[in-house]
């Protein structure tokens, strides 16, 4: 129903790649593996996959391990597909979707009216740290940091409101897109 | 003082206190456009009625402008300016942001109330064992996004909460929060609600008059297109028609006489005397209506507007007195009293009948034109002596080139005459076998095709049904209700039409919620142990715990008590009624599928659910017209047996010349109206009503006075001057009134047509 994790990840890394990058428009994909923490369970959800971010047809977030399975956001709506293949989609995350489709065409300004965006570095890279300036954002995001040391982002951390906390690592970040499933590019379009 | 001298001066007093009054009073009176005003319609169950008044309020008080832009950014700002203009009316309450924390709210309630909802979907799954639901959780920790309703994997790990969200939400149309706004995206474009809420019924003609700046406002600040549905800007455009109308009525038919009674007297002094009555009609019939009513309905503005025509007849006949030579208005008054007084009588009588018919607005024609009428000829018989004592002789060519057009008609001419006469009777007869009925009461509305369009265009983006009917329920207590919309609706999900709005779509009977909560326990814990097979693939039995001590926790009550204290019910606590006589009652509005065959396909389901009713005021409000256009046709017949009879007492055998005009041009009317393609309906007969006044009124002049060259230049003027007065209505956007004026105008000229012919031997010298 409110599927902000997964919008706010978009967003960062779409933040990301338009700030670091020449051209926001240029395809990008690589492998990400997940480590999230529910409050209330004890045991920690790891989860490794591939990403594909498709400057203005939307993004795919495909996990492979534990379990297959995969969400496609677009410009229309987010999706989530079953093993089988079948598209259920979410409801809700439109402000999200507003937000995340001009993220995917590199505009940082709609993102600076949505957080607070501080620009920094460390030993290991740049950071951006991002508070979420409207209440709508502060009910589904405490924080969230993301960073990295080349031109791509590596890594992103978001804290929720209700304690849960995800710690995503990027890794073969790379210009252009990945194959697509029928079903995922059935979703994006053309 | 004589006798006659009091009553001229008091009805003179009376004149100029009605014309004060009124201009006093008029510019304040509400113009009432409600179909229901026109057609009554009283069910006889007290919750069915209580149901229908407060769908009814509920429909009359509420709008909604869909704002549409390239982006959802573009929409908000219109919406937001559209609003701006649109609040400013006082009574209109308009909003384009939901209030705050509305979407948080829902959330808030349902919450710790999530263990006793269960979607019928996930019903169904846990009843044959749920897999397809273990399947979907053993993905979700993993996936950024999927069906968790907000709660959060630990405590809506199956996502049971948010498919019945999903599921709730699916029903409300396709309009979400968004943003603090209600939203919804198609066809590459982001449309912002704006919803607006009238305090009283009487703010929809300032609405009206306020949404061209509104809509300008909107575009101005980036909207592109914009949508409006709701009663009240029906009823705003409506209203604003029947205001232009009657005003073009009144101007136009005045024009017209004017146009006419000129050339006819040769001076306007003469011509203004005739049209007197006209004038004086109106101020009569006008005050009658408001000090017995204190809201108008349009109808009886734009109906009462043709009593001008009806009314000059008297001024006209009396007038067309100067046609007979030497004038003497004493004795043309001794002439005229009987002729005028009998055609005075048919008309009131006429008019007089829709008292009968229990419609307000017609009672209000019939108010309207009894008085004005009677006072009319009161007026004549009083002052018209007086006032026209000074009028000059016509001039002798004027009178000789009407002796001329009166006697010189070659038996060539009376031979074609006949000839058309014959023909016009074949074209009616056969215009009448083309001729269907249609009772639909929303004929009766003028409808703005722009708005019918733009309506049907939002009801298909939002997904929500725009139909005024819906199913009333009610019970002993509030548990009994809900379960009977809950069978309801199933039985409305069986006949394919699902997606009713009810309160048990947010409040599930106490039944359905131990149901539903038995229903998770057995599947979670039974012998499916879907909540210890989950933990284990996910290795986390800290999961299972956790489930079974949330199973154990009873959670806050939900029941339409709390459900109403809550602001989250704000949109529907219209649907949940409580009152005397019927104790809880309810609406159901159904869905968009509900056809009328399916529909009909539901008839044995319905019979065997307790305290539930089908309601559609539209329908029944037809059903109401089609049995008043029955009851009309027999007053009709009725009427013409006693105009008959009276006419046979006072003119003996030449009865029949006076009556036959009427029955051709009623034939006429009809098959005008078949030709044109319209259609019989109760109105068609109102016009036969008052032609049956009209036309024998010829028909007694002609007789009375036939030979007379007055009445050889009065009953065709008379017949011009009815036709320019009501004629004009054939244009009206009503569709009623546009057959009306129709019947009426072809029927008055076939009329005179056929008294015409039928009048006693060649005019010439006064009898």
């Amino acid at each position: 129903m409110r599927p902000a994790r997964f919008l706010l990840a978009a967003c960062l890394l779409a933040l990301a790649a338009a700030s670091l990058r020449a051209d926001p428009t240029v395809p990008l994909h690589g492998s990400f593996t997940e480590v999230r923490r529910v409050r209330g369970i004890d045991e920690p959800f790891v989860s490794a996959g591939l990403f594909v971010l498709l400057p203005g047809r939307g993004l795919v977030w495909r996990v492979l391990q534990p379990l297959a399975s995969s969400v496609v956001l677009t410009p229309s709506g987010v999706f989530r597909l079953d093993p089988s293949g079948k598209a259920h989609r979410l409801a809700g995350g439109g402000a999200a979707l507003d937000l995340m489709d001009r993220a995917l065409e590199g505009d940082l300004a709609a993102l600076g009216g949505a957080f607070t965006v501080r620009r920094g570095a460390d030993a290991h890279g740049w950071i951006l740290d991002l508070t979420p300036k409207t209440p709508a954002m502060r009910r589904v995001l405490r924080s969230a940091k993301i960073g990295g040391t080349g031109p791509y982002a590596s890594w992103a951390r978001m804290d929720e409101p209700s304690g849960d906390e995800t710690e995503v690592r990027f890794s073969g970040v790379a210009p252009g897109s990945a194959p697509l499933t029928p079903s995922e590019g059935a979703l994006l379009g053309p | 003082m004589a006798p006659r001298r009091v009553l001229a001066w008091a009805w003179l007093a009376a004149l100029v206190w009605a014309g004060l009054w009124l201009a006093l009073r008029l510019p304040g009176a509400r113009l009432d456009t409600d179909i229901s005003g026109l057609a009554p319609w009283a069910a006889p169950e007290p919750a069915v009625r209580a149901a229908e008044s407060a769908q009814r309020s509920r429909v009359e008080r509420s709008a909604l402008v869909l704002v549409g832009a390239p982006t959802a950014r573009e929409a908000a700002q219109g919406a937001d300016a559209c609003a701006a203009v649109l609040g400013r009316a006082p009574g209109v309450a308009v909003r384009s942001r939901l209030p705050r924390g509305a979407g948080t709210g829902f959330l808030d309630f349902y919450g710790p109330r999530s263990g006793l909802l269960l979607s019928r979907e996930d019903a169904r799954s846990l009843r044959s064992g749920g897999e397809d639901l273990l399947r979907r959780a053993e993905a979700a920790p993993f996936l950024p996004a999927w069906e968790d309703g907000g709660l959060g994997f630990a405590r809506d790990p199956f996502g049971l909460f948010g498919d019945w969200l999903l599921e709730t939400s699916a029903r409300l149309g396709r309009l979400a929060p968004e943003a603090g706004r209600l939203t919804l995206r198609s066809g590459g474009m982001a449309w912002v609600a704006v919803t607006v809420h009238l305090a009283s019924g009487g703010a929809a003609q300032a609405l009206g008059a306020d949404w061209p700046a509104a809509a300008a406002a909107a575009r101005g600040a980036g909207a592109r297109v914009l949508l409006r549905a709701g009663f009240p800007f029906h009823e705003a455009a409506a209203a604003a028609q029947a205001r232009r109308e009657s005003g073009m009525v009144g101007a136009l038919s005045t024009a017209l006489l004017a146009l006419l009674l000129v050339p006819v007297f040769g001076s306007p002094r003469t011509a203004f005397l005739a049209l007197l009555p006209a004038l004086v009609g109106c101020v009569f019939g006008a005050t009658a209506v408001l000090l017995c009513w204190s809201r108008v309905h349009a109808v009886a503005l734009v109906f009462g507007s043709t009593v001008v025509g009806v009314a000059d007849d008297y001024g006209l006949y009396f007038l067309c007195g100067l046609y007979d030579g030497v004038w003497d208005p004493v004795r043309r008054l001794r002439e005229s009293a009987a002729p005028l007084a009998l055609a005075a009588a048919t008309s009131v009588a006429g008019y007089a009948a829709l008292a009968f018919l229990p419609i307000p607005a017609l009672r209000q024609v019939a108010v309207f034109a009894g008085v004005g009428l009677s006072l009319d000829f009161a007026g004549v018989l009083l002052w018209y002596p007086r006032l026209s004592a000074r009028l000059g002789p016509l001039s002798p060519g004027r009178v000789a080139a009407a002796g001329i057009l009166a006697r010189g008609r070659p038996r060539w001419v009376r031979s074609v005459a006949r000839g058309a006469l014959v023909l016009g009777l074949v074209a009616g007869v056969w215009g009448c076998l083309r001729l269907g009925a249609d009772d639909d009461v929303r004929l009766l509305y003028a409808h703005d095709a722009a708005l019918d369009r733009e309506e049907a265009r939002l009801r298909g983006l939002v997904g929500t049904p725009g139909s005024s009917s819906f199913f009333a329920v009610w019970g002993p207590s509030p548990e009994t209700v809900l379960e009977r919309e809950e069978a309801l609706r199933a039985a409305l999900d069986r006949a394919g039409a699902p997606g009713s709005t009810a309160v048990s779509v947010f409040v599930p009977s106490l039944r359905r919620q131990a149901e539903s909560r038995a229903a998770v326990e057995k599947a979670l814990f039974g012998r499916a142990a879907l909540a210890r097979r989950l933990a284990r693939a996910l290795g986390a039995p800290s999961l299972a715990r956790r489930l079974a001590r949330a199973l154990d926790r009873p959670g806050p009550r939900l029941d339409p008590e709390s459900w109403l204290a809550d602001p989250v019910s704000a949109p529907w606590r219209g649907l949940w009624l409580r009152g005397p006589g019927y104790g809880w009652a309810s609406v159901v509005a159904p869905g968009p599928g509900l056809t009328p065959s399916r529909l009909a396909g539901l008839g044995p389901a319905l019979a065997r659910l307790a305290g539930v009713a089908y309601v559609d005021p539209v329908g029944s409000a037809t059903d109401l017209m089609r049995g008043l256009r029955w009851r009309l046709a027999w007053v009709l017949a009725a009427g013409t047996l006693l105009v008959g009879a009276v006419l046979a007492v006072s003119l003996g055998s030449r009865a029949w010349g006076a009556l036959l005009p009427f029955a051709y041009g009623g034939l006429a009317g009809l098959g005008a109206l078949g030709w044109s393609g319209q259609p019989l309906n109760l109105f068609s007969l109102l016009a036969l009503l008052l032609l049956l006044g009209t036309a024998v009124d010829f028909g007694i002049y002609t007789q009375a006075s036939g030979r007379s060259l007055s009445s050889f230049v009065a009953v065709p003027v008379a017949a011009l001057v009815n036709v320019a007065a009501v004629g004009v209505l054939a244009f009206s956007g009503t569709p009623a009134l546009r057959g009306f004026g129709l019947v009426l105008s072809v029927g008055i000229l076939a009329a005179w047509a056929c008294a015409a012919a039928l009048a006693p031997g060649r005019p010439g010298a006064r009898t």
